[in-house]
């Protein structure tokens, strides 16, 4: 994804991206790809926690 | 009555003085107002000094301390609260100008129990951008600046919580901790720090970084003094649905068993690599002092601890880009440059890091709680390198300075910086202690018995 295409992306999220920020924002994708790489290496096992949701409680 | 020993003072010192009346809280609020006066040129810790308030609030408690009404130790004693914490009538910034005229109509939680106690405040503390860093380079205030030499970075986020107390412009701050906030600036100024378990104290009123990450805690001189603030401070609060139904202790009253036969943990990796060597030295001489107290020290690995950055820094982004949206999208020229193209970013994070990250969260808080079956503590350098100069501070210096810090931001575990010595250039370095969720109390009581062993919490900062 090129410098454009990422302003174009933000933009339809509502952010007015400056000129300045498109060349680090083009740059950080790649670093993106670094975090979930590395959040999916990690071996959790088999019983690799779910992510969840507890419904409240009735007060006791 | 002679001058307050300002900034030598300790909270606990200044009780004791209080109480016996050998001080009033006008002489020592007064003393306290003269010395922000004459340093906030050199240092800039405050935004916001309520000084007419302080005063009006100093007088009610000489006059009450004067009838014997004492609400307990902190009453008469002057503070400050980090600018992110909402204080009523008083603008609250976040250090930003998106947020610059903003007057809550109400105190924090946090804020509201000191004032309780009869602590008296002075003003709202200087801090990286929504506190969004660990530098304090704030571009809308200007830089907090190292009272151990005023061309380097207080750290951050809690930068002026930390310089204030290090300079004695007051005797205890309120700081918050989100990927180590309260504690790197602690050890960057050669101060006292502690991050409660998550959930310990109210998040209420407090503006957010990252909901599932930010703690509000004490910044002080010493471990004694931390104690003090956090029964104060900690405790349920309705009002914050993450706030724990847990009992608090009287942590002042627990501080002096000692750390015979405690078991701490040495970690063999992460903690210690990219180490000043200097930093390296002074921690593992300091745990080599605990155990000359008569802790047992042992190394441990922390499973999955390598990735603990990334998970909190893909929660940080999303979390913080979730409450920032609405007001990047109306105003985004009201941002610092930093601090809007990092949010940009967060918007190029996508949903599955998020999950991941808490999944990870999940899987290292199982494997750490059988770790903690085996130790009482675990010890580590608090940052792995001293304050940086302010021109050279940036985005790899923040990612340097949280990398010991947030892992307990992810575990929620509390964690504790004090003064362990000085690296070669005379700036102090910060010995991290973890203990376990809820156990505030063996770190306090750790912390206390390394102090009354040491002396690197009393050396005071090259000021008038």
């Amino acid at each position: 994804m090129d410098e454009e295409q990422v302003r174009s992306l933000l933009g339809r999220l509502g952010l007015q991206v400056p000129p300045e920020d498109g060349a680090a924002l083009a740059a950080y994708l790649p670093v993106v790809a670094q975090v979930l790489d590395a959040l999916f290496a990690a071996d959790l096992g088999e019983g690799a926690p779910a992510f969840t949701f507890a419904a409240p409680q009735a007060e006791t | 009555m002679s001058a307050p020993p300002l900034p030598a003072l300790t909270l606990a010192e200044a009780a004791r003085l209080l109480q016996g009346r050998e001080l009033s809280p006008l002489e020592l609020t007064e003393a306290c107002l003269r010395r922000i006066e004459a340093l906030e040129p050199r240092l800039n810790s405050f935004i916001t000094v309520t000084a007419e308030e302080a005063l009006a609030q100093a007088r009610r408690a000489t006059e009450e301390l004067a009838r014997g009404e004492r609400r307990g130790p902190l009453h008469g004693l002057p503070v400050a609260i980090k600018d992110l914490l909402d204080t009523a009538g008083v603008r609250t910034t976040a250090g930003s100008r998106v947020l610059a005229q903003r007057v809550p109509g109400e105190d924090a939680t946090a804020v509201a129990r000191l004032r309780e106690a009869g602590a008296v405040v002075l003003g709202k503390l200087n801090l990286h951008e929504f506190a969004f860093g660990a530098t304090s380079v704030n571009p809308h205030y200007g830089p907090v600046r190292n009272p151990w030499d005023t061309g380097r970075i207080a750290g951050g986020s809690s930068g002026g919580s930390a310089t204030a107390v290090a300079a004695g412009e007051c005797l205890a701050t309120l700081g918050t901790d989100t990927g180590g906030s309260i504690r790197i600036p602690s050890s960057l100024c050669g101060i006292t720090g502690l991050k409660p378990t998550y959930g310990r104290v109210s998040l209420w009123g407090v503006i957010p970084l990252a909901w599932s990450l930010d703690h509000v805690g004490p910044m002080c001189r010493t471990a004694e003094d931390c104690a003090l603030v956090l029964s104060a401070i900690a405790g349920p609060d309705g009002r914050d649905r993450a706030c724990a139904r847990v009992p608090v202790p009287d942590y002042a009253a627990q501080l002096d068993g000692g750390v015979k036969g405690l078991r701490i943990g040495l970690p063999r990796e992460h903690f210690f690599e990219g180490a000043q060597e200097d930093v390296a030295e002074a921690v593992r001489r300091a745990v080599e002092v605990l155990a000359e107290l008569g802790a047992q020290v042992r190394e441990v690995s922390l499973p999955h601890v390598a990735l603990a950055p990334q998970a909190v820094s893909a929660i940080i982004l999303s979390e913080g880009l979730a409450y920032h949206l609405p007001w990047l999208r109306q105003r985004p020229q009201d941002y610092g440059p930093d601090l809007r193209l990092r949010l940009e970013m967060a918007s190029l994070m996508p949903a599955v890091a998020y999950v991941q990250a808490q999944r990870l969260r999940a899987a290292i808080v199982d494997a750490w709680r059988r770790l903690w079956q085996e130790i009482d503590l675990l010890a580590t350098p608090t940052t792995v390198v001293t304050a940086a100069r302010i021109e050279e501070a940036d985005l790899s210096t923040t990612l340097t300075l949280l990398r010991n810090t947030n892992p307990f931001n992810l575990s929620g575990q509390p964690a504790i910086s004090l003064p362990c010595g000085f690296d070669r250039q005379g700036l102090p370095i910060g010995l991290q202690l973890v203990g376990r969720w809820w156990d505030e109390a063996t770190v306090l009581r750790a912390a206390h018995a390394y102090q009354r062993a040491t002396d690197w919490h009393l050396r005071l900062p090259p000021l008038p």
